[in-house]
């Protein structure tokens, strides 16, 4: 039972990366063509790279092929320019979804996993930092040319979008195994522990030193802890 | 401790990196760094009952 569930969240994971390359890729592009200077779009061309990399990694783990259904879905939405709609995508992606991966990977590395995963992740760790701060080094060269604050209404629906319909919600009780930790996955409060530190302690905090009020953030994220039975309901807004 | 140093290591180090190159509006032209450009949607009414289009996603993790 704990073999298949690490399986389908390396499954998970796979279907993530692939997603992550594919937007990445059309990212550097878009990027470079209004900040042509900015260090940034080489960055999302490595990370792409990077993440057809880690896909294969864990689908190797996941003990399957590579996945076929992901896609690079836009994520904006359509009422915002060009210009706009990549900061919002940059600001997801990486500033909160790839933030929470590191401290997700510095977390299980932490634990006695099984070596193979061990070193899946040690690699996966190395790269994540990085595309990490690309979207802090791209929030901050916006910040200097444009408005930023608009952003702030829609930091609920990013992290909607990063925590999924599961992670506020009651879990099965083999989804809080201990044992999970060895195969390389966190145990389900535990990761909601993470998720919510990490927002506390260094999204919330970095998005608020460029002026990007996160009070609808705090908000959305007092009413799932206090309510997870509300998990799906933002999602499907 | 663990979040402290991620503080330092992404935000701060990620934040160094965008403005070691140059802001993007000085990049972007001599004119475009006087002031700060509103964004596309800048005035648009925040809305709570938005559609998931208009309100935008997120992207999944680990």
């Amino acid at each position: 039972m704990i073999e298949r569930l690490a399986a389908e969240a390396w499954a998970f994971r796979a279907r993530v990366e692939r997603e992550a390359a594919a937007r990445f890729s059309r990212l550097a592009e878009e990027i470079a063509a209004f900040d042509p200077e900015s260090p940034v779009p080489a960055m999302l061309r490595r990370a792409a790279d990077d993440e057809h990399r880690h896909e294969a990694l864990c689908a190797e783990l996941a003990g399957r092929g590579l996945p076929s259904d992901a896609s690079d879905g836009r994520i904006a939405p359509p009422s915002l320019g060009p210009r706009e709609a990549a900061l919002y995508e940059m600001v997801a992606a990486c500033c909160i979804t790839e933030t929470e991966s590191v401290a997700t990977v510095a977390s299980l590395l932490a634990e006695d996993a099984v070596p193979r995963v061990r070193e899946v992740l040690h690699e996966i760790a190395r790269d994540e930092v990085v595309h990490a701060q690309m979207g802090w080094a791209h929030l901050a060269r916006e910040a200097a040319a444009i408005e930023v604050g608009f952003l702030s209404r829609f930091i609920p629906s990013m992290l909607a979008g990063a925590a999924g319909d599961q992670l506020f919600a009651d879990g099965a009780p083999e989804l809080e195994s201990a044992e999970l930790l060895r195969h390389g996955v966190l145990p389900l409060s535990r990761k909601r522990e993470i998720f919510t530190q990490t927002l506390r302690e260094v999204i919330f905090p970095g998005l608020e030193q460029f002026g990007i009020s996160t009070a609808p953030a705090r908000d959305w994220h007092a009413a799932r802890m206090a309510d997870p039975a509300t998990a799906s309901a933002y999602s499907s807004t | 401790m663990l979040f402290k140093k991620l503080f330092r290591l992404l935000v701060v180090s990620g934040t160094m990196m965008g403005a070691a190159s140059g802001c993007a509006a000085n990049a972007a032209g001599p004119q475009a760094g006087a002031s700060k450009k509103p964004a596309s949607d800048a005035g648009t009414a925040p809305d709570a009952g938005a559609k998931a289009q208009e309100s935008g996603g997120g992207a999944p993790g680990w």
